[in-house]
């Protein structure tokens, strides 16, 4: 397993960003995937890598031998919506990698180290910070709901369209708004607003799996644009 | 270092509530001092006041002086008073930055500049002193409560504060995790820290602090020493609106397993799992009408997961649960029992108390809705927004929902959190009341002293081997 800084995850996302821009759907696109599945293992996430990984593969498959079966409207919106996701997939699936992969204080040291401003920094990790609270606060609204006869599904919003949206986003913004005050004020304490440079425990810097990485990467963008 | 408030009062932005009159207190340095009282009282103001908090972050007008050493404390910076002044709050669950342990013990650390390798030493000096071996390197989210409080103090701790301010650091913690905080705040008591605690649970730190300051309205009422606070009766306490400062025990009559009554909810051969994980013994207890069944058990016995197993939201489990000789299953249960979920902020998301009683419910008078919250003592809000009444008012509305609901089956998880002594009757009282309408009610709690209060018989459950 590898380790790589977060100022190479940042390239690495930027390199496939750039490669989906300027390249058109095709075979291709199953070779960066197996590029981000195979970064992904090497970074120790196997279950965020190989899951959409396979997801693709069949989305893939489905588009080459079973489309062309369809007809009709559904072939032309199912044509524009796998569009769609073909064009993202990438990019969503290597970020998801890098979020689950990178910690916080990690990320925080590489954009100070590439000078970045708090001001920009500070709000994007406490949105990394928010991520878990979401997943926690959900599982709680979910079971809110059924109390009272609401489901979060697409039935149960057919049934009953206002009351879910209510019910979803009321307790979402209340605990929000409170966990992010509560958040602040914790981190005020803590010293967070000082002008001095902030140091961190981790030693970050590039090392030959860095340059191994971005050269391959860097492959890739030549690959995609020229090819 | 020595904490002095002079002459100060001081009120928030748009609220009377937690304001100070005319406060004289001069904290000596390395005392403990606890700040007693009753919720809205201006204990927290105190804490905030002296870490900087209020007045520059809720803001508000100050008037008097509030110095740290010889130094009002408006004259630092909040970073330079980060060096000073150690602050642990309320909500273990929002005192992070970070997701995982480590991040968190060194981010004080990091803030102040210290370098990587000092930063690693001092860590490792944390670790061996407050015994954390085993909460390094973990995600926050995987801890339970007493152990993400510990890594929060032991964060503030490993910045070497000279003074720990703390505002109701037990509101969500168990025994256990009290215990926890109780060995800390021994730790610092000996290095010879000023330590200052506004809390409502009294018995942990009855030994520990050195004196006891209190407050009502707004102003010193009274100041005790560590002997004057254990001689009160009780009673005493509660007529000032005190929580006991003894632990409060189970009541020994009251542990049971229940008779065999075949007419009311009946558990039988209940085990409890979590993916593939089994997390208790078989439960086998019967519950008749109008009784109210307190539970209790170890953290991670999985207490929560039978209330809401009760309440028809989780399906994993053996064995079979009857309601008056009715076999349930999970949508059954979902008709028949309602849940009051520790943080009701879940529960409540229509535009007004009343429009929240009618949400969702079919072939419901207007007259039986407005008995249900004349009941509960809430008639007088109906037309409010939820969310601008208060936490014990937002506790009664959910109740008023089960209620307008039918259910029969009334489940509690931890109702009495952060509840100071007045409140926690006044949930007892409900609980009274619902008994009296010959519910089946179940509460989980760490609360002894609410369950003694108002349970009928107390469950213990227990971990599975």
């Amino acid at each position: 397993m590898i380790r790589l800084d977060p100022r190479t995850k940042l390239f690495l996302l930027l390199s496939v960003v750039l490669y989906t821009a300027f390249s058109e759907t095709g075979i291709k696109d199953c070779a960066v995937i197996g590029f981000v599945t195979i970064t992904g293992m090497l970074l120790g996430e196997f279950r965020k890598s190989i899951i959409p990984a396979l997801i693709w593969f069949f989305l893939y498959f489905f588009a080459l031998f079973g489309l062309p079966h369809i007809e009709g409207v559904i072939h032309t919106s199912l044509l524009a919506w796998l569009a769609l996701i073909f064009k993202c997939y990438p990019c969503c699936m290597l970020a998801g990698i890098i979020i689950h992969s990178t910690q916080i204080s990690e990320f925080m040291a590489g954009m100070a180290k590439m000078k970045i401003p708090r001001t920009i920094v500070i709000p994007l990790a406490v949105m990394f910070r928010y991520f878990p609270v979401v997943k926690e606060d959900w599982s709680y609204i979910r079971d809110a709901m059924a109390l009272r006869g609401l489901r979060p599904t697409p039935l149960g919003f057919i049934k009953n369209p206002s009351a879910v949206i209510d019910a979803l986003y009321v307790p979402m913004l209340v605990s929000a708004s409170k966990t992010a005050d509560e958040l602040s004020l914790a981190a005020v304490t803590r010293g967070i607003e000082t002008p001095r440079p902030r140091t961190s425990r981790l030693k970050i810097r590039f090392g030959s799996a860095d340059i191994i990485i971005l050269i391959s990467y860097l492959g890739l963008i030549i690959f995609g644009i020229m090819g | 270092m020595t904490a002095e408030l002079k002459k100060v009062s001081f009120s928030y932005e748009g609220s009377s509530e937690g304001a100070l009159y005319d406060v004289d207190l001069k904290i000596r340095d390395g005392e403990f001092v606890v700040l007693i009282g009753k919720s809205g009282c201006g204990k927290t103001t105190i804490t905030r006041l002296i870490n900087g908090i209020s007045p520059y972050y809720l803001k508000g007008d100050l008037t008097g002086e509030v110095l740290l050493g010889e130094r009002p404390v408006g004259e630092r910076k909040s970073y330079e008073l980060a060096g000073i002044v150690g602050s642990v709050f309320q909500n273990p669950r929002t005192q992070f930055f970070n997701t995982d342990t480590d991040s968190e013990l060194a981010f004080g650390l990091e803030n102040m500049g210290m370098d990587a390798d000092a930063i690693i030493r001092r860590m490792d000096e944390v670790t061996s002193e407050m015994d954390i071996a085993y909460l390094r390197d973990r995600n926050i989210f995987q801890l339970s409560g007493g152990e993400k409080q510990k890594i929060a103090f032991s964060g503030i701790y490993a910045a070497r504060p000279e003074i720990y301010v703390l505002d109701e650091p037990s509101s969500n913690l168990d025994e256990k995790g009290i215990g926890l905080l109780k060995r800390s705040l021994e730790k610092i008591k000996a290095q010879g820290r000023t330590v200052l605690c506004a809390e409502h649970r009294l018995y942990y730190l009855a030994d520990l602090a050195d004196r006891f300051v209190w407050l009502k309205d707004g102003r010193i009422k009274g100041e005790f020493t560590q002997e004057e606070m254990l001689g009160f009766s009780d009673e005493t306490l509660a007529e000032m609106g005190l929580r006991s400062v003894r632990e409060t025990m189970t009541d020994p009559e009251k542990i049971s397993y229940g008779d065999d009554d075949r007419k009311g909810l009946r558990l039988e051969h209940l085990e409890l799992f979590r993916g593939k994980k089994r997390l208790n013994d078989e439960i086998n207890i019967s519950i008749p009408r109008g009784c109210v069944t307190g539970i209790v058990g170890e953290n991670g016995v999985g207490k929560s997961t039978l209330l809401r197993t009760l309440a028809g939201l989780h399906s994993q489990y053996k064995g079979e649960i009857y309601l008056e000789g009715a076999k349930q299953n999970s949508g059954q249960l979902l008709k028949n029992s309602f849940m009051v979920m520790q943080d009701v902020n879940y529960q409540l998301f229509a535009e007004s108390v009343y429009r929240e009683c009618t949400l969702g419910q079919k072939g419901i008078s207007k007259k039986q809705i407005e008995e249900v919250l004349t009941r509960l003592d809430l008639y007088g809000l109906k037309d409010r927004h939820p969310n601008t009444i208060s936490g014990g008012q937002k506790q009664r509305l959910s109740i008023a929902v089960g209620l307008i609901s039918n259910r029969d089956v009334i489940l509690f998880d931890e109702p009495t959190s952060g509840l100071d002594a007045g409140n926690m009757r006044r949930v007892a009282d409900i609980v009274m009341d619902l008994k009296r309408q010959d519910k089946y009610v179940i509460i989980v709690s760490h609360d002894q002293e609410f369950m003694n209060l108002c349970c009928d018989r107390i469950i213990a459950i227990h971990q599975s081997n």
